[in-house]
Order: structure tokens, then sequence, then C-alpha cells
């Protein structure tokens, strides 16, 4: 593959309604104060003032550190974050760190690991889990039936699922949409109806019908900050090939996504811009869906309606995830170490750092927004 | 070192690059991580190929390697097995020396 290889448009479809991003707009133009959130070793959620980037509070999460996925209720107030090697979530109160829910999901018999996904529902009285069980028996492991979990916020800690409902395997990051269903991020993106169980397909992925020619997307689901647009994006890998002899050196690559308006359930999925180096992590400007920043190695910028990258910036180290504030201007690269870069979105220049007491490894960057 | 010749690019630049102190960090470090079934130098090939497009440093992924056991067999499983591993070290890329290696016996 040659990396400095311009490819030619080819199949990207579908226009971004105005609705979207009237809704995109419309918390920003609401917002009261912003947190910004992460997971620091060796256990700590950390809350961030995004008016002057300073740690404001540190709270002490219980368990073992990992996965550091957080979950956000509705009014910002709560962070549900995954702990405890991806088996207990527990609940803080952010102006607090009271802790108001504790769901420890394993039992001496059964170790249950949730791969990232915790989500809340739109009326924040339910979380939800992907549970992913197996059998502690005396001489074997049993692998058991991955599940759906719904536990009531109001159960506090201690609380136990009230309902169970079978899911696919390989779901990791989830989120709820205003219709109260669970996004699945698994071989395909699904979506479950936590009332019934009953499953939909929003968007095929390893199942997509693009023909012969088109590689199967490699998508990749670890991290979920689509909050700030209030949508669910799962970004993927793929190639066209100039024939059924499969020529990897002569495929058209690309990064694609599936895109899930939370407001509607409804998705789009499509090729984005040509696969030119690594991305860990999309997130969309607030104030223009087809502006896309990325970060790994680089943080990037992209116009997917014109299939562009606009601009590069080369880090200092890795990083795996990032956010956004909710006026589209400051950018909050982090994941990995114990620095969360800043940088100015028109620009991509670094504006500041803010300096953690550890790492956060494969902690999520998640925006609070407290209205009141 | 002298004696031995480079294989690869990253072995080559490394032998450019630092001074003989700082490759035995670098040999002493590959007894306690690296995504390969050896300890050749490197930590795997990118997409590309290359090593361009890896996690840099080592030590940014190091935990992101452990804590979500995406290496088993090469990076202490911290998720289930050895969640003590680094219990002492917050900064990976601060305090990398004061990881150790884990052995059968538990020493």
């Amino acid at each position: 593959m040659k990396l400095t290889q311009m490819f030619k448009s080819t199949a990207l479809a579908g226009s971004l309604g105005a609705a979207a991003l009237m809704s995109a707009v419309a918390p920003a133009a609401q917002a009261a104060q912003e947190y910004l959130l992460t997971v620091t070793r060796p256990g700590h959620l950390q809350v961030i003032d995004m008016a002057t980037n300073k740690v404001e509070r540190t709270c002490d999460v219980p368990g073992n550190f990992g996965s550091g996925s957080i979950a956000l209720a509705p009014n910002g107030k709560t962070a549900y974050v995954l702990s405890n090697g991806m088996e207990d979530v527990y609940g803080f109160d952010i102006r607090s760190c009271d802790i108001t829910f504790h769901a420890a999901q394993s039992t001496p018999t059964l170790k249950v690991k949730s791969f990232q996904s915790v989500a809340v529902s739109p009326d924040g009285t339910e979380l939800y889990t992907i549970q992913n069980p197996f059998g502690l028996k005396r001489d074997r492991f049993t692998v058991e039936q991955p599940r759906l979990a719904v536990f009531n916020v109001a159960d506090g800690v201690g609380a136990k699922p009230v309902r169970t409902f079978p899911v696919d395997r390989r779901i990791t990051k989830i989120a709820t949409t205003a219709q109260g269903e669970v996004i699945l991020g698994g071989a395909d993106v699904k979506a479950i109806n936590p009332d019934t169980g009953e499953v939909r397909m929003v968007t095929p992925l390893q199942n997509w019908e693009k023909g012969p020619l088109w590689l199967p997307p490699d998508a990749f689901a670890m991290h979920n900050q689509g909050e700030q647009s209030n949508e669910y994006i799962m970004p993927y890998v793929t190639a066209k090939f100039d024939s059924e002899e499969w020529n990897f050196e002569t495929a058209e690559w690309w990064w694609g996504m599936s895109r899930v308006d939370l407001e509607t359930g409804e998705a789009e999925r499509m090729e984005i811009v040509p696969f030119q180096f690594i991305v860990f992590n999309f997130i969309s400007d607030p104030r223009d869906p087809n502006i896309l920043y990325g970060a790994f190695n680089t943080l990037s910028k992209h116009d997917i309606s014109k299939q562009e990258t606009i601009a590069v910036k080369e880090m200092p180290h890795t990083y795996y995830d990032l956010n956004i504030s909710a006026d589209g201007k400051t950018i909050y690269v982090g994941g990995t170490s114990s620095d969360i870069s800043v940088h100015d979105s028109e620009t991509l220049e670094k504006i500041g750092s803010i300096q953690l007491s550890g790492d956060m490894s494969t902690s999520d960057l998640r925006v609070a927004t407290i209205r009141d | 070192m002298k004696h031995l010749k480079s294989l690869n690019k990253k072995a080559q630049l490394i032998n450019k690059a630092i001074s003989p102190e700082e490759v035995e960090d670098v040999v002493a470090m590959q007894t306690v991580v690296g995504c390969t079934a050896t300890t050749d130098p490197g930590w795997e090939l990118d997409p590309f190929g290359g090593l361009g497009s890896l996690c840099q440093p080592m030590e940014s992924d190091l935990y992101g390697c452990a804590d979500a056991c995406w290496w088993p067999a090469q990076v202490p499983d911290t998720m289930n097995t050895y969640p003590d591993w680094n219990k002492d070290v917050a900064k990976a890329d601060e305090d990398w020396r004061k990881l150790d290696g884990i052995y059968e016996d538990g020493e």
C-alpha cells in the first residue's frame, strides 16, 4: 500500500439532513457548564472544568482499574464508570464524588465482563450493560450467553439486573436513542428494545451487501464520545478492489463510518475519506456534521462532504480518543498516557495541556453538561 | 550489542540513534513486554507493513494492551490474572523501570 497515494472518490453516499444539524447545535446554546471526564490509574475519576481546563475534583473509583468506560446521566450530574476489570459499574455524583450506584455483576461462580458497554436510558432511570458471562466450574470454564442487563438506577448501591435479554457476541460500545432503544455495536450495528428484548438491524457491517469488489469492513468500536452531536459513530476501514482478484496493492482504501442519529435511531453508512493513516476514534464538529476530527498518532480534521483530509497535526505520542466543547472550538485529545492535549479546532494547534495523576489507558473521554 | 547485526529497520535505527546504555534499557524492557512471541526488536507491524502507525512510544500503549487483555500472551494480563502487576506505577512512561517480569514461581 502506498501511503502517499490519493484515491479518487467512489462511493460516498447520502447527505446529512438539516434536522441532524439542528439537534447537534441546540445543546450548545443551552450549555451552562461543561466537565470533561476521564478515569486514570490507579483508580480516579477526573472531573475537569472545561472553562478553565483545570482538574476540579478527583473521585476515588473502587476496584481494580479498567476499563474506564463512562456513561452519563442525561442531566450530566451522574457518571457511571466501568471498573474492577470491566466487572462493576459505579455511579458518581460528579459534584461531590458521592457514590450513588453500584452494580457488581460477577458472583463467586459466574464471572461477568462488560467490554466498554455501559449506557443510560434517556430519562435517566435505567442503566444498561452488555454482560459477557462465563461460569467458574470446579474443573472447567463454561461460556454463557451474552445478554443485555437492565438495572434500575433507583436501586442504588447493590443494584441487581431487573431484566435481561440475549444478545449477539462481540458487542462493545453501546448508546441509547431518544426512543429508548439501545444501540449495540458489534459485527453489525443493531438496536434492542430494553423492555421486550426485540432486536432490529440498524445498519449492517459484516453482513453488508456491497458486492464482491469490497473488502468486509474492519470496524473499531472501543470508545463512544458522540454526546456533543447526539450521535454514535462506528468507524471502519474497507477497500474497493479493481477486480475479484483482490489485489491489495491496487485497491482503493477507505475510512468509513456507520453513524446513528440518537434522536431518531436512524443510521447512515458511508465511506468518508481515503485511508492514509490510523485513526482510533472520530468525533463530529457540533456546528457542522460534515467536519470530523480523528485521533491516534495524529490529530486530524476531515471534510467528509468533499472526502478530504483538511489538516493533520503530528502528536508527541499516541492518544486513543478525543472529544470537543459544545461550541466546537476546542478539542481535547486523551487516553493512553497521563496528559490531555488541548487544541484549537480551527488550526489544530495545541493551546494547552491538562496533566493528570495517572495514565488514562483505555478510559473514555466524555463531556458532562450541567444546565442548572 | 556491537557483535549483533541488525536485521530490520527499527533495530538499525536503535543502533544509530542511541547510546549503548540506552540500548541496555531497551533490552531490559523487552523481558517485560512485547507484542511478539520473541524478544526481537519491534512491537508488531502496522497495516502499512511499517512501524510509523504503531502506538508511540510503546509505553503509551502498554496499559491499553494489559488492561483490555489485548496482548495477553506477551503483556501481563491485568484484567484477570495479574491485577497487581502495575499497581505502583500510575504512569508507565515515567516509571516503567519499576515494572517487573512475571515468573511462574510468583517471585
